[in-house]
């Protein structure tokens, strides 16, 4: 071994530190970046001295997978939630104040206080008013449902927009990655980046990988290819508004349509099957309730021929574009909630006159009760009021019961909401801590440690110093060398 | 090489996870605390919410019918005090008609008593309350009856003397008349007149239907009293024949028979208001059993509405208490931890 020799293995020691003293520092300043997965200098010996090889990327492949699984688990059930949330403050307000429920609660006092005293007018009036509030909320809640529709539309578009835009950037990040890995260059930074977009994906759509050669990834997502060399198209069709028979168009991944969700847990993965749940699913499930309520109304507060006689049902105080004619029992009419309307003939401040409620006969002359026209008459307003609590057919499609009375129906309706968005903030709840949780463990295990990158750096000094010594020893050597030969 | 990594992040990440959770379950925690209920009951009760709206709702149905029941108690004690009003008048009828006859008053006194309780009689049966005449039955915004002298009654009953005897009563001819021939008038001419069909179309505008109410969720009552009750056009009639014929030109005989039907049907009278009271008395029970089940009913539905948002006071405290303690812990642990670093130690 030669005294040139050990300059060279020195030379190459400082050398290698100085790439090392790059990846700490590199690691150091990311230490704040949840993206970014420590490096570590690979180091081989080799004769003579030590060859700096290859920088190595501590991911942890296994732990990221259930990573962005449960992300993407999280992120459906939590647009699933805050749009259930939505709507509940939209139909039912904070304490019910806003529900269906409670304004047909105050129609039917209204109702009761009436037929105590049917001789008072201004009574009458105030029954019609209360009608008419909850008309007004039955349309107003109609209304914000395919509010709601018409705005997770076009959440659903901006997905879409955002997946495609993440799929191209995927296209560059992944090329740079094969190049790279073909030339045998550091490809950390682009792997760094890919994964994040992989993350950013699975949030929207779950995302399954598979590794090719040179470290190609094809991304796959429910059977369907999202990214295979290059991205696929992911395609959909905003509308650009929503009415209560509107079908909203698919979202087709390479062609194939991404399914809904089901269920309040929900098994959707990623926002986007959320989405496609609530625009489809639970919005239209309250809708049809909310239809059911209103053709319940209009049904039980029809006029039926008193004297028994052949007269058809015809619509009383509540009436709808449809009428006079009574719509089909036990049949969800759609839109009904939107359409429904409190009649003319009852309203005072339109002309029309609420005693028609008490005697009857907004549909002529054969359908008068009280054709004596006393005042106290109070037969038909008890009937109503019984009426209102006694069971009637629904459709079983609304999805809370056949038989029950209107009343029942409307606070089940309300239950069936809440139920839903209890059952949803719990499933948030429980997956949001598994998303947590292993976020967390993926950041802890591919996150940078700053007190092992101080000591590393430590090391690197004294190498430093050593490598810096030994030098300055080869160089006092040669030079006693040269002294003695001079 | 080491066994566990752990980065520097997870370590300040997972602190300020825990404390905004904490942080978050305070806020609700904080909020039971201060309304003794739960802090969102849709998400306390889920489906079961239906069940609070419905007994809220239920709850509410009930106090509205106990208050309307109370209108109703309203006009049936006000009708009880008019029956008992018109009761004293039948009474008053039968003295004036013992004590006349026996002691030979002058007959214009006893005609301005049977006129004066007619008066009252007729007064007391158009009391109204609230703008509602109270014995016209459903037929509420009418009067019930109309007056006697003003009115059609007054003519159908000089008509019918006329048609009967071919003369007026002030007629010299009516004095003629013996007590047998009256007693055949009044039985089959005047008593159609109240009795009969006569009294709908010259006297009463009330209906026989009463008024019908609702009195619990499930139960109706009839809550008023017409004032076609066989009591009051007794009453009415012992009154008219009275004041009408001792008015005339009649002899003692024919005015003994008027006597004697007006003895008979005023006793008849105050027996069948009495019933009628007795009746009136049964529904303003029934108002009242009602109402007290009603009240128990609200009560009930009010304990049961409460006690599913309620929660335990204490618990909820303690809970806040231990919170805040783990707040701070957290607090000063996250401190600790943010100065436990290398950088520190290396000069």
């Amino acid at each position: 071994m030669s005294l040139s020799t050990a300059l060279n293995i020195a030379q190459s020691s400082l050398f290698n530190l100085s790439r090392q003293t790059s990846v700490v520092s590199n690691n150091i300043s990311n230490a704040g970046n949840e993206n970014y997965v420590r490096r570590s200098a690979a180091l081989e010996s080799m004769n003579p001295g030590v060859r700096f090889v290859s920088v190595r990327r501590h991911a942890d492949v296994e732990l990221f997978r259930s990573s962005i699984q449960s992300s993407a688990n999280f992120e459906a059930q939590n647009t699933l939630h805050s749009h259930i949330n939505g709507l509940k403050s939209s139909i039912i307000g904070a304490n019910g104040e806003l529900s269906v429920s409670s304004h047909l609660t105050a129609f039917h006092n209204a109702l009761q206080v009436y037929s105590a005293s049917p001789s008072d007018g201004l009574l009458g009036e105030a029954a019609v008013n209360s009608a008419k509030d909850l008309v007004r909320r039955l349309n107003d809640a109609a209304n914000a449902i395919q509010s709601t529709r018409t705005s997770v539309d076009a959440e659903i578009g901006a997905n879409v927009d955002r997946l495609n835009s993440l799929l191209s950037d995927f296209y560059e990040a992944n090329k740079e990655i094969t190049k790279g890995t073909i030339a045998g260059t550091d490809v950390s930074n682009a792997l760094d980046r890919r994964d994040t977009l992989i993350k950013e994906i699975s949030k929207i759509v779950p995302v399954s990988t598979i590794q090719r050669a040179n470290n190609d990834l094809v991304l796959m997502s429910n059977g369907a290819t999202l990214f295979e060399t290059t991205p696929r198209d992911v395609t959909f069709t905003p509308q650009t508004a929503y009415g209560p028979s509107t079908v909203g168009n698919l979202v087709r991944i390479d062609g194939i349509p991404v399914d809904a969700g089901t269920g309040a847990n929900t098994t959707a993965k990623g926002s986007l099957a959320a989405l496609l749940q609530v625009r489809d699913t639970v919005t239209v499930d309250l809708q049809n309730q909310l239809d059911e309520v209103a053709r319940g109304l209009i049904d039980t507060f029809a006029e039926r021929d008193p004297s028994g006689g052949g007269l058809p049902a015809l619509a009383g105080l509540f009436t709808y574009p449809g009428g006079p004619g009574v719509p089909a029992a036990g049949t969800v009419v759609q839109g009904l909630a939107l359409t429904i309307s409190v009649n003319s003939l009852f309203d005072p401040a339109q002309g029309g006159d609420p005693a028609l409620l008490r005697d009857g006969g907004a549909n002529g002359a054969g359908y008068i009760e009280n054709t004596s026209g006393a005042a106290s008459f109070a037969d038909r307003l008890i009937r109503y009021n019984e009426a209102l609590d006694a069971p009637i057919a629904f459709d079983a499609t609304a999805g809370i019961g056949s038989s029950k009375s209107l009343v029942a129906f409307a606070a089940d309706s309300l239950g069936w909401l809440e139920g839903y968005r209890a059952s949803a903030n719990e499933a948030a709840i429980t997956k949001q801590a598994l998303a947590v949780q292993l976020n967390e463990a993926l950041i802890s295990e591919s996150g940078v440690n700053l007190d092992e990158e101080m000591s590393r750096l430590l090391d690197l000094e004294n190498t430093f110093e050593a490598s810096a010594r030994l030098i300055r020893a080869v160089d006092q050597m040669l030079q006693d060398l040269l002294a003695a030969v001079r | 090489m080491k066994i566990s990594h752990v980065s520097t992040l997870s370590l300040s990440q997972s602190l300020r996870h825990s404390i905004s959770r904490m942080q978050s379950e305070m806020a609700s925690t904080q909020k039971m605390v201060a309304t003794g209920r739960v802090d969102d009951s849709g998400l306390a009760l889920g489906a079961g919410s239906s069940r609070l709206i419905s007994l809220r709702g239920d709850q509410n149905r009930i106090l509205a019918i106990i208050d309307t029941n109370h209108m109703a108690i309203t006009r049936m004690s006000a009708s009880q005090d008019a029956i008992g009003q018109v009761i004293v008048r039948a009474q008053d009828i039968l003295e004036s008609m013992a004590s006349g006859m026996s002691q030979n008053t002058d007959p214009a006194i006893v005609v301005q008593s049977a006129k004066a309780a007619l008066g009252d009689t007729l007064n007391v049966l158009n009391t109204s309350l609230h703008g509602d005449f109270i014995f016209s039955g459903i037929n509420s915004d009418s009067r019930a009856v109309a007056d006697y002298e003003t009115g059609p009654a007054k003519a159908a009953f000089d008509a019918a003397f006329l048609g009967f005897f071919g003369f007026t009563k002030n007629d010299p001819a009516a004095e003629l008349i013996d007590e047998p021939t009256m007693r055949t008038f009044l039985d089959t001419v005047v008593e159609p007149l109240f009795l009969g069909a006569g009294w709908n179309t010259n006297i009463s505008a009330a209906s026989d239907e009463g008024i019908l109410s609702r009195i619990t969720l499930s139960q109706t009552a009839v809550t008023s009293v017409s004032a076609n009750e066989s009591g009051f056009r007794k009453t009415v009639m012992a009154t008219v024949i009275v004041s009408e014929l001792f008015d005339g030109n009649l002899s003692a005989n024919a005015l003994n028979a008027v006597a004697d039907k007006s003895t008979e049907l005023s006793g008849e009278a105050v027996a069948d208001l009495s019933e009628l009271q007795g009746r009136t008395g049964l529904v303003e029970e029934q108002l009242d059993r009602a109402n007290s089940r009603l009240q128990s009913q609200a009560d009930l539905l009010e304990g049961y509405a409460d006690s599913l948002e309620a929660i335990d006071p204490y618990e909820a405290s303690t809970r806040l208490t231990s919170l805040l303690t783990q707040i701070e812990t957290s607090y000063a642990l996250t401190a600790r931890i943010q100065q436990l670093s290398l950088m520190r130690f290396m000069v």
